[in-house]
Protein backbone atom coordinates (compact mmCIF):
# COMPACT_ATOMS: atom_id res chain seq x y z
CA UNK A 1 0.00 0.00 0.00
CA UNK A 2 2.61 2.45 0.84
CA UNK A 3 3.75 2.76 -2.96
CA UNK A 4 0.53 4.05 -3.88
CA UNK A 5 0.39 6.86 -0.97
CA UNK A 6 1.81 10.39 -0.82
CA UNK A 7 2.12 12.22 2.64
CA UNK A 8 1.94 15.78 2.27
CA UNK A 9 1.52 18.49 5.10
CA UNK A 10 -0.83 21.17 3.51
CA UNK A 11 -0.21 23.46 6.44
CA UNK A 12 1.31 24.25 10.09
CA UNK A 13 -1.72 21.66 11.58
CA UNK A 14 -2.86 19.59 9.08
CA UNK A 15 -1.64 16.15 7.03
CA UNK A 16 -3.09 15.20 3.68
CA UNK A 17 -2.69 11.46 3.03
CA UNK A 18 -3.69 10.54 -0.66
CA UNK A 19 -4.02 7.18 -2.21
CA UNK A 20 -3.29 7.22 -5.87
CA UNK A 21 -5.00 3.76 -6.17
CA UNK A 22 -8.19 2.94 -8.38
CA UNK A 23 -11.66 4.91 -6.70
CA UNK A 24 -13.79 2.13 -5.41
CA UNK A 25 -15.49 0.89 -2.41
CA UNK A 26 -12.94 -1.44 -1.15
CA UNK A 27 -10.48 1.98 -1.35
CA UNK A 28 -13.38 3.49 0.62
CA UNK A 29 -13.43 1.14 3.71
CA UNK A 30 -10.16 1.40 4.06
CA UNK A 31 -9.98 4.98 4.32
CA UNK A 32 -13.15 4.38 6.86
CA UNK A 33 -10.86 1.58 8.81
CA UNK A 34 -7.87 3.94 8.56
CA UNK A 35 -9.50 7.29 9.85
CA UNK A 36 -10.81 4.98 12.58
CA UNK A 37 -7.11 3.70 13.30
CA UNK A 38 -6.06 7.46 13.49
CA UNK A 39 -8.74 8.71 15.99
CA UNK A 40 -7.78 5.30 18.35
CA UNK A 41 -4.15 6.25 18.46
CA UNK A 42 -3.91 9.89 18.12
CA UNK A 43 -7.67 10.86 18.98
CA UNK A 44 -6.31 13.47 21.99
CA UNK A 45 -4.32 15.56 19.82
CA UNK A 46 -6.81 15.39 16.64
CA UNK A 47 -9.86 17.82 15.69
CA UNK A 48 -11.05 16.45 12.45
CA UNK A 49 -10.50 14.01 10.09
CA UNK A 50 -12.18 14.87 6.59
CA UNK A 51 -11.81 11.52 3.69
CA UNK A 52 -12.63 11.82 0.72
CA UNK A 53 -12.57 9.26 -2.31
CA UNK A 54 -8.62 8.77 -1.82
CA UNK A 55 -7.61 11.11 0.90
CA UNK A 56 -7.80 11.37 4.55
CA UNK A 57 -7.19 15.15 5.94
CA UNK A 58 -5.83 14.67 9.51
CA UNK A 59 -6.26 18.40 11.08
CA UNK A 60 -4.48 18.43 14.55
CA UNK A 61 -5.15 20.81 17.33
CA UNK A 62 -1.62 22.23 17.50
CA UNK A 63 1.13 23.16 15.23
CA UNK A 64 2.73 20.12 14.43
CA UNK A 65 6.06 19.60 15.48
CA UNK A 66 7.61 16.94 14.04
CA UNK A 67 5.90 15.78 10.38
CA UNK A 68 8.53 12.96 9.69
CA UNK A 69 7.90 11.28 12.89
CA UNK A 70 4.14 12.28 12.33
CA UNK A 71 4.47 9.91 8.36
CA UNK A 72 6.31 7.19 9.45
CA UNK A 73 3.27 6.75 12.47
CA UNK A 74 0.80 6.99 9.60
CA UNK A 75 3.05 4.14 7.77
CA UNK A 76 2.61 2.01 10.09
CA UNK A 77 -0.91 2.84 10.77
CA UNK A 78 -1.31 2.45 6.97
CA UNK A 79 0.18 -1.28 7.04
CA UNK A 80 -2.01 -2.32 9.77
CA UNK A 81 -4.93 -1.25 8.30
CA UNK A 82 -8.01 -4.49 7.64
CA UNK A 83 -9.30 -4.57 4.11
CA UNK A 84 -12.11 -6.61 5.04
CA UNK A 85 -15.21 -6.02 2.85
CA UNK A 86 -17.34 -3.20 3.43
CA UNK A 87 -20.68 -4.54 5.37
CA UNK A 88 -24.05 -4.05 3.36
CA UNK A 89 -26.33 -1.81 3.50
CA UNK A 90 -30.08 -1.41 2.70
CA UNK A 91 -30.34 0.97 -0.37
CA UNK A 92 -32.07 4.12 0.50
CA UNK A 93 -34.56 5.33 -2.14
CA UNK A 94 -34.29 9.33 -2.77
CA UNK A 95 -37.10 10.97 -4.57
CA UNK A 96 -36.14 13.51 -7.51
CA UNK A 97 -38.22 15.77 -9.84
CA UNK A 98 -36.26 15.95 -12.56
CA UNK A 99 -38.40 18.39 -14.67
CA UNK A 100 -36.45 21.36 -15.98
CA UNK A 101 -37.75 24.13 -13.65
CA UNK A 102 -35.66 22.24 -10.96
CA UNK A 103 -33.02 20.86 -13.29
CA UNK A 104 -31.44 23.82 -14.27
CA UNK A 105 -28.39 21.98 -16.75
CA UNK A 106 -30.22 19.13 -17.90
CA UNK A 107 -29.87 20.96 -21.41
CA UNK A 108 -26.56 22.00 -20.85
CA UNK A 109 -25.67 17.99 -19.66
CA UNK A 110 -28.02 17.06 -22.63
CA UNK A 111 -25.77 18.96 -25.23
CA UNK A 112 -22.39 17.94 -23.55
CA UNK A 113 -23.07 14.17 -23.24
CA UNK A 114 -25.34 13.76 -26.43
CA UNK A 115 -27.47 12.09 -24.29
CA UNK A 116 -31.66 12.61 -24.80
CA UNK A 117 -32.65 14.13 -21.56
CA UNK A 118 -35.14 11.15 -20.80
CA UNK A 119 -32.13 9.06 -21.69
CA UNK A 120 -30.10 11.38 -18.59
CA UNK A 121 -32.87 10.66 -16.22
CA UNK A 122 -33.14 6.68 -17.04
CA UNK A 123 -29.13 6.43 -16.42
CA UNK A 124 -29.20 9.06 -13.72
CA UNK A 125 -32.08 6.54 -11.63
CA UNK A 126 -30.60 2.92 -12.50
CA UNK A 127 -27.39 2.58 -10.48
CA UNK A 128 -27.29 1.60 -6.71
CA UNK A 129 -24.92 4.63 -5.43
CA UNK A 130 -22.43 4.53 -2.61
CA UNK A 131 -21.85 7.22 -0.36
CA UNK A 132 -18.24 7.96 0.19
CA UNK A 133 -18.17 11.26 2.00
CA UNK A 134 -20.33 13.82 3.78
CA UNK A 135 -18.04 17.34 1.94
CA UNK A 136 -17.91 21.09 0.88
CA UNK A 137 -21.24 21.24 2.94
CA UNK A 138 -23.09 20.14 6.02
CA UNK A 139 -24.64 16.86 4.92
CA UNK A 140 -23.62 16.88 1.22
CA UNK A 141 -22.96 13.30 -0.01
CA UNK A 142 -20.78 12.78 -2.51
CA UNK A 143 -21.69 9.67 -4.07
CA UNK A 144 -20.09 7.07 -6.55
CA UNK A 145 -21.18 4.90 -9.40
CA UNK A 146 -22.81 6.71 -11.41
CA UNK A 147 -23.02 5.83 -15.28
CA UNK A 148 -19.86 7.42 -17.30
CA UNK A 149 -21.77 8.41 -19.85
CA UNK A 150 -23.37 11.02 -17.70
CA UNK A 151 -19.73 13.00 -17.48
CA UNK A 152 -19.80 15.86 -17.43
CA UNK A 153 -17.81 18.59 -15.73
CA UNK A 154 -18.58 21.66 -13.22
CA UNK A 155 -19.33 24.49 -14.85
CA UNK A 156 -16.48 27.00 -15.49
CA UNK A 157 -17.97 29.84 -13.34
CA UNK A 158 -19.90 28.83 -10.39
CA UNK A 159 -23.37 29.95 -9.27
CA UNK A 160 -24.24 32.39 -6.54
CA UNK A 161 -26.92 30.05 -5.39
CA UNK A 162 -28.12 26.89 -6.11
CA UNK A 163 -31.14 25.49 -4.00
CA UNK A 164 -31.50 23.12 -1.12
CA UNK A 165 -32.36 19.68 -2.07
CA UNK A 166 -30.65 20.47 -6.10
CA UNK A 167 -29.17 17.15 -7.28
CA UNK A 168 -25.65 17.75 -9.19
CA UNK A 169 -23.13 16.48 -11.61
CA UNK A 170 -19.63 17.31 -11.13
CA UNK A 171 -17.34 15.01 -13.41
CA UNK A 172 -17.86 11.40 -12.68
CA UNK A 173 -20.01 12.41 -9.21
CA UNK A 174 -23.11 13.02 -8.61
CA UNK A 175 -24.68 14.39 -5.36
CA UNK A 176 -27.05 16.79 -3.80
CA UNK A 177 -26.98 19.84 -2.07
CA UNK A 178 -28.80 19.69 1.14
CA UNK A 179 -29.18 23.29 2.09
CA UNK A 180 -28.74 26.87 -0.37
CA UNK A 181 -25.26 27.21 -1.11
CA UNK A 182 -23.04 28.96 -4.47
CA UNK A 183 -21.80 25.59 -6.13
CA UNK A 184 -20.71 24.64 -9.58
CA UNK A 185 -22.36 21.53 -10.06
CA UNK A 186 -24.35 20.91 -13.58
CA UNK A 187 -27.80 20.68 -12.00
CA UNK A 188 -30.07 17.84 -13.26
CA UNK A 189 -32.97 18.13 -10.61
CA UNK A 190 -34.69 18.29 -6.82
CA UNK A 191 -35.23 15.99 -4.42
CA UNK A 192 -38.22 17.29 -1.60
CA UNK A 193 -36.08 15.54 1.36
CA UNK A 194 -33.89 17.19 3.62
CA UNK A 195 -30.66 15.76 4.16
CA UNK A 196 -29.46 17.44 7.12
CA UNK A 197 -30.90 18.69 10.40
CA UNK A 198 -28.13 19.78 13.42
CA UNK A 199 -30.88 19.78 15.51
CA UNK A 200 -30.71 16.18 15.55
CA UNK A 201 -27.16 15.74 17.22
CA UNK A 202 -26.97 12.21 17.17
CA UNK A 203 -27.76 11.53 13.41
CA UNK A 204 -28.24 15.23 11.68
CA UNK A 205 -27.70 13.52 8.80
CA UNK A 206 -29.49 11.19 6.35
CA UNK A 207 -26.80 9.22 5.00
CA UNK A 208 -23.08 8.30 5.96
CA UNK A 209 -20.12 7.12 4.40
CA UNK A 210 -20.61 3.46 3.49
CA UNK A 211 -24.69 3.80 2.48
CA UNK A 212 -26.19 3.00 -0.96
CA UNK A 213 -29.11 4.85 -2.33
CA UNK A 214 -30.99 5.04 -5.68
CA UNK A 215 -32.57 8.06 -6.87
CA UNK A 216 -36.74 7.59 -8.22
CA UNK A 217 -37.91 10.26 -10.78
CA UNK A 218 -40.72 11.70 -9.51
CA UNK A 219 -43.31 14.20 -11.20
CA UNK A 220 -43.26 17.74 -9.79
CA UNK A 221 -46.60 17.41 -8.47
CA UNK A 222 -45.59 14.88 -6.36
CA UNK A 223 -42.32 17.05 -5.32
CA UNK A 224 -44.82 19.22 -4.25
CA UNK A 225 -46.71 17.10 -2.42
CA UNK A 226 -43.63 15.24 -0.94
CA UNK A 227 -42.31 19.02 0.28
CA UNK A 228 -45.81 20.12 2.24
CA UNK A 229 -45.88 16.39 3.70
CA UNK A 230 -42.13 16.02 4.11
CA UNK A 231 -42.89 12.62 7.19
CA UNK A 232 -44.09 10.93 3.98
CA UNK A 233 -40.95 10.52 2.51
CA UNK A 234 -38.68 7.65 3.89
CA UNK A 235 -35.70 7.40 2.08
CA UNK B 1 -16.90 16.85 12.93
CA UNK B 2 -17.87 13.78 10.24
CA UNK B 3 -20.98 15.68 8.98
CA UNK B 4 -19.20 17.88 6.69
CA UNK B 5 -18.90 21.36 8.79
CA UNK B 6 -16.09 23.41 8.86
CA UNK B 7 -14.15 24.27 12.30
CA UNK B 8 -15.27 27.44 11.65
CA UNK B 9 -14.17 30.03 14.14
CA UNK B 10 -12.93 33.97 14.25
CA UNK B 11 -12.14 35.16 10.73
CA UNK B 12 -8.53 37.19 12.38
CA UNK B 13 -7.77 34.45 15.54
CA UNK B 14 -4.69 36.84 16.18
CA UNK B 15 -7.24 39.97 16.69
CA UNK B 16 -9.54 37.66 18.20
CA UNK B 17 -7.02 35.99 20.84
CA UNK B 18 -5.63 38.99 21.68
CA UNK B 19 -8.49 40.72 22.62
CA UNK B 20 -9.60 38.17 25.09
CA UNK B 21 -6.41 37.73 26.22
CA UNK B 22 -6.26 41.45 27.52
CA UNK B 23 -9.29 41.09 29.12
CA UNK B 24 -7.77 37.62 30.28
CA UNK B 25 -10.31 35.51 29.30
CA UNK B 26 -10.08 31.50 29.05
CA UNK B 27 -8.87 31.07 25.55
CA UNK B 28 -11.08 30.31 23.31
CA UNK B 29 -13.78 32.41 25.10
CA UNK B 30 -16.33 33.63 23.11
CA UNK B 31 -16.56 37.40 21.53
CA UNK B 32 -18.97 39.09 19.37
CA UNK B 33 -17.29 39.26 15.56
CA UNK B 34 -18.45 42.63 13.45
CA UNK B 35 -17.68 43.57 9.65
CA UNK B 36 -16.85 47.16 9.54
CA UNK B 37 -19.04 49.59 10.27
CA UNK B 38 -22.95 50.24 12.15
CA UNK B 39 -23.17 48.33 15.71
CA UNK B 40 -24.86 49.40 19.05
CA UNK B 41 -24.78 47.28 22.17
CA UNK B 42 -26.71 48.19 25.22
CA UNK B 43 -25.45 46.31 28.16
CA UNK B 44 -27.55 44.99 30.92
CA UNK B 45 -25.37 44.04 33.73
CA UNK B 46 -21.82 45.46 34.61
CA UNK B 47 -18.71 43.71 33.08
CA UNK B 48 -15.49 44.54 31.35
CA UNK B 49 -15.42 44.92 28.24
CA UNK B 50 -12.61 45.43 25.08
CA UNK B 51 -12.96 46.24 21.44
CA UNK B 52 -10.78 44.35 19.37
CA UNK B 53 -9.90 46.35 16.07
CA UNK B 54 -7.32 47.81 14.14
CA UNK B 55 -8.49 51.36 14.05
CA UNK B 56 -11.78 52.97 14.20
CA UNK B 57 -15.03 55.47 15.74
CA UNK B 58 -16.13 53.84 18.44
CA UNK B 59 -18.44 55.70 21.50
CA UNK B 60 -19.11 54.41 24.89
CA UNK B 61 -22.24 56.53 26.17
CA UNK B 62 -21.22 59.03 23.60
CA UNK B 63 -17.45 59.52 24.66
CA UNK B 64 -14.59 58.57 22.09
CA UNK B 65 -12.76 54.92 23.43
CA UNK B 66 -10.01 53.37 21.77
CA UNK B 67 -9.86 49.71 20.72
CA UNK B 68 -7.94 47.55 23.58
CA UNK B 69 -8.91 49.12 26.16
CA UNK B 70 -10.04 47.99 28.99
CA UNK B 71 -13.43 49.66 29.50
CA UNK B 72 -15.67 49.40 32.84
CA UNK B 73 -19.36 48.57 31.80
CA UNK B 74 -22.55 49.55 33.73
CA UNK B 75 -25.96 48.48 33.19
CA UNK B 76 -27.51 50.28 31.05
CA UNK B 77 -24.29 51.65 29.09
CA UNK B 78 -24.35 52.08 24.95
CA UNK B 79 -21.62 51.19 22.86
CA UNK B 80 -21.66 52.62 19.44
CA UNK B 81 -19.57 51.08 17.03
CA UNK B 82 -19.81 53.71 13.80
CA UNK B 83 -17.02 52.29 11.69
CA UNK B 84 -13.73 50.72 11.46
CA UNK B 85 -11.24 52.90 9.53
CA UNK B 86 -8.71 50.34 8.78
CA UNK B 87 -9.03 46.45 8.84
CA UNK B 88 -12.56 44.52 8.30
CA UNK B 89 -12.81 42.60 10.91
CA UNK B 90 -13.56 43.42 14.90
CA UNK B 91 -13.90 41.62 18.19
CA UNK B 92 -16.05 42.86 20.86
CA UNK B 93 -14.87 40.54 24.29
CA UNK B 94 -16.75 40.88 27.56
CA UNK B 95 -15.27 39.43 31.05
CA UNK B 96 -15.59 35.55 30.43
CA UNK B 97 -16.92 35.89 27.36
CA UNK B 98 -20.38 35.37 25.87
CA UNK B 99 -22.60 32.36 26.69
CA UNK B 100 -24.51 30.83 24.11
CA UNK B 101 -25.04 27.15 23.00
CA UNK B 102 -24.47 25.82 19.48
CA UNK B 103 -25.11 22.16 17.85
CA UNK B 104 -21.95 20.11 18.39
CA UNK B 105 -20.15 21.63 21.37
CA UNK B 106 -19.90 25.47 19.43
CA UNK B 107 -20.15 28.95 19.47
CA UNK B 108 -19.70 30.05 16.09
CA UNK B 109 -22.49 30.85 13.87
CA UNK B 110 -22.49 29.29 10.48
CA UNK B 111 -25.14 29.85 8.12
CA UNK B 112 -25.95 26.21 7.11
CA UNK B 113 -26.51 25.29 10.66
CA UNK B 114 -26.98 28.51 13.05
CA UNK B 115 -28.16 32.21 11.81
CA UNK B 116 -25.89 33.66 9.61
CA UNK B 117 -25.59 37.04 12.14
CA UNK B 118 -26.94 39.00 14.80
CA UNK B 119 -30.10 41.10 14.30
CA UNK B 120 -31.93 44.62 15.86
CA UNK B 121 -33.25 43.34 19.38
CA UNK B 122 -30.82 40.32 19.30
CA UNK B 123 -29.98 39.72 23.20
CA UNK B 124 -27.02 38.50 24.27
CA UNK B 125 -26.15 36.41 27.55
CA UNK B 126 -22.65 37.54 29.44
CA UNK B 127 -21.66 36.34 32.96
CA UNK B 128 -22.41 39.67 35.07
CA UNK B 129 -18.89 40.79 36.59
CA UNK B 130 -18.17 43.90 39.20
CA UNK B 131 -14.76 42.84 40.31
CA UNK B 132 -11.48 44.63 39.44
CA UNK B 133 -10.19 44.35 35.74
CA UNK B 134 -7.14 42.70 34.74
CA UNK B 135 -3.35 43.94 34.89
CA UNK B 136 -1.74 46.36 32.00
CA UNK B 137 -3.36 46.29 28.51
CA UNK B 138 -0.52 44.10 26.12
CA UNK B 139 0.08 46.33 23.24
CA UNK B 140 -1.06 45.17 19.72
CA UNK B 141 1.95 44.60 17.69
CA UNK B 142 0.38 46.10 14.43
CA UNK B 143 3.47 45.64 12.19
CA UNK B 144 1.48 42.02 11.44
CA UNK B 145 -0.80 43.89 9.38
CA UNK B 146 1.70 45.96 7.55
CA UNK B 147 3.16 43.65 5.55
CA UNK B 148 1.67 43.34 2.23
CA UNK B 149 3.62 39.75 1.65
CA UNK B 150 1.84 36.86 2.17
CA UNK B 151 3.20 33.76 3.54
CA UNK B 152 2.22 30.84 1.59
CA UNK B 153 2.83 26.84 1.08
CA UNK B 154 2.69 24.95 -1.81
CA UNK B 155 -0.64 22.94 -2.54
CA UNK B 156 -0.89 19.60 -3.51
CA UNK B 157 -1.83 20.47 -6.83
CA UNK B 158 0.91 23.05 -7.16
CA UNK B 159 3.93 20.36 -8.53
CA UNK B 160 1.40 20.30 -11.79
CA UNK B 161 1.39 24.29 -12.72
CA UNK B 162 3.67 25.36 -15.65
CA UNK B 163 6.90 27.17 -15.18
CA UNK B 164 5.02 30.41 -16.36
CA UNK B 165 2.49 30.53 -13.48
CA UNK B 166 5.31 29.09 -11.21
CA UNK B 167 6.76 32.28 -11.68
CA UNK B 168 3.74 34.19 -12.03
CA UNK B 169 2.59 32.76 -8.83
CA UNK B 170 6.13 34.01 -6.89
CA UNK B 171 6.35 37.14 -8.79
CA UNK B 172 3.28 38.89 -9.83
CA UNK B 173 1.48 41.80 -7.85
CA UNK B 174 -2.38 40.37 -6.84
CA UNK B 175 -5.03 42.28 -5.56
CA UNK B 176 -8.56 41.51 -3.98
CA UNK B 177 -11.70 41.55 -5.88
CA UNK B 178 -15.20 42.80 -4.42
CA UNK B 179 -15.58 38.91 -3.54
CA UNK B 180 -15.04 38.81 0.23
CA UNK B 181 -17.03 36.79 2.55
CA UNK B 182 -16.64 34.33 5.29
CA UNK B 183 -16.15 31.61 3.35
CA UNK B 184 -13.75 32.95 0.63
CA UNK B 185 -11.96 35.90 -0.58
CA UNK B 186 -11.38 36.02 -4.27
CA UNK B 187 -8.44 37.63 -6.26
CA UNK B 188 -9.24 39.53 -8.62
CA UNK B 189 -6.52 38.94 -11.41
CA UNK B 190 -7.17 35.81 -13.35
CA UNK B 191 -4.26 33.44 -15.00
CA UNK B 192 -4.46 31.12 -17.41
CA UNK B 193 -5.50 27.60 -16.46
CA UNK B 194 -4.79 24.73 -17.93
CA UNK B 195 -4.70 22.04 -15.13
CA UNK B 196 -7.06 19.48 -15.03
CA UNK B 197 -10.03 19.31 -11.95
CA UNK B 198 -8.99 17.21 -9.19
CA UNK B 199 -11.07 14.53 -7.83
CA UNK B 200 -12.78 16.11 -4.88
CA UNK B 201 -10.19 16.21 -1.92
CA UNK B 202 -9.84 17.62 1.23
CA UNK B 203 -9.62 21.63 1.52
CA UNK B 204 -9.02 24.24 4.82
CA UNK B 205 -9.10 27.63 5.44
CA UNK B 206 -6.36 29.44 3.90
CA UNK B 207 -6.25 26.54 0.48
CA UNK B 208 -6.01 28.43 -2.68
CA UNK B 209 -8.85 26.89 -5.28
CA UNK B 210 -7.53 27.65 -8.98
CA UNK B 211 -10.93 27.77 -11.21
CA UNK B 212 -11.35 26.54 -14.74
CA UNK B 213 -11.49 30.55 -15.52
CA UNK B 214 -8.02 31.05 -13.79
CA UNK B 215 -10.20 32.79 -10.76
CA UNK B 216 -7.98 32.26 -7.57
CA UNK B 217 -10.06 31.65 -4.29
CA UNK B 218 -8.69 32.05 -0.61
CA UNK B 219 -10.81 29.90 1.31
CA UNK B 220 -11.75 31.00 4.56
CA UNK B 221 -12.91 30.20 7.68
CA UNK B 222 -16.47 29.37 7.17
CA UNK B 223 -15.20 27.27 3.71
CA UNK B 224 -16.34 24.35 2.73
CA UNK B 225 -14.27 21.34 4.12
CA UNK B 226 -13.99 19.36 0.33
CA UNK B 227 -13.80 20.84 -3.05
CA UNK B 228 -12.72 19.90 -6.55
CA UNK B 229 -10.71 22.85 -7.91
CA UNK B 230 -6.94 22.41 -8.09
CA UNK B 231 -5.32 23.19 -4.55
CA UNK B 232 -2.51 25.23 -5.68
CA UNK B 233 -1.26 27.28 -2.45
CA UNK B 234 -2.00 27.46 0.99
CA UNK B 235 -2.14 30.42 3.52
CA UNK B 236 -0.24 29.88 6.61
CA UNK B 237 -2.44 30.69 9.66
CA UNK B 238 -0.86 34.02 10.13
CA UNK B 239 -1.56 35.18 6.54
CA UNK B 240 -5.21 33.83 6.69
CA UNK B 241 -5.28 36.39 9.17
CA UNK B 242 -3.69 39.55 7.66
CA UNK B 243 -5.42 38.38 4.43
CA UNK B 244 -8.69 38.55 6.56
CA UNK B 245 -8.05 42.51 7.33
CA UNK B 246 -6.92 43.36 3.83
CA UNK B 247 -9.51 45.31 1.72
CA UNK B 248 -11.08 45.79 -1.79
CA UNK B 249 -7.94 46.49 -4.26
CA UNK B 250 -5.35 45.63 -1.19
CA UNK B 251 -2.14 44.68 -3.15
CA UNK B 252 -0.04 41.62 -2.22
CA UNK B 253 2.67 39.43 -2.94
CA UNK B 254 2.70 35.82 -1.97
CA UNK B 255 5.86 34.44 -0.08
CA UNK B 256 6.58 31.05 -0.98
CA UNK B 257 7.78 29.63 2.09
CA UNK B 258 8.56 25.87 2.81
CA UNK B 259 6.90 23.60 4.96
CA UNK B 260 7.85 20.11 6.32
CA UNK B 261 6.51 18.57 3.43
CA UNK B 262 7.99 16.06 1.18
CA UNK B 263 6.52 14.19 -1.65
CA UNK B 264 6.97 10.63 -2.53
Amino acid sequence: MSESVRIFQLSECSILIEFTRDINKSLLYFLLNLKENIFLNKGEHILQVTNTYNSLLVIYKSTINNFYSEKDNFFELISNVSTTDMPKTPTKKIPVCYELDFGLDLEEVSKKTGLSISEIIKRHTHPIYTVYFIGFLPGFPYLGGMDSSLFCRRKSTPRSKINSGSVGIAGSQTGIYPSSSPGGWQIIGRTPLSLFDSHKTDTPCVLTPGDSLQFESISKEEFDDLQSHPSDIKP
Amino acid sequence: MPYGAPISGAMDQNLYHFTNHILENPANSSSMEFYQQGLELEFTSPTFLCIGALGGDFKLNDKAVKPFEILKIKKGDLLKIKQLTRGNWGYIAVKGGFESEGPFNSQSFYEPITKRQFKNDDVLIYRAFDGVSGGESPVLDMSYYTSSELEVFEGPEFYKLSQTLDYQLKHAEFSLSTSLNRMAYQIQERLANDLEEIITGPVLPGTVQFTPAGKMIVLMRDAQVTGGYPRILQFSEKSINQLSQMRVKSKFTFKLNGINSEKI
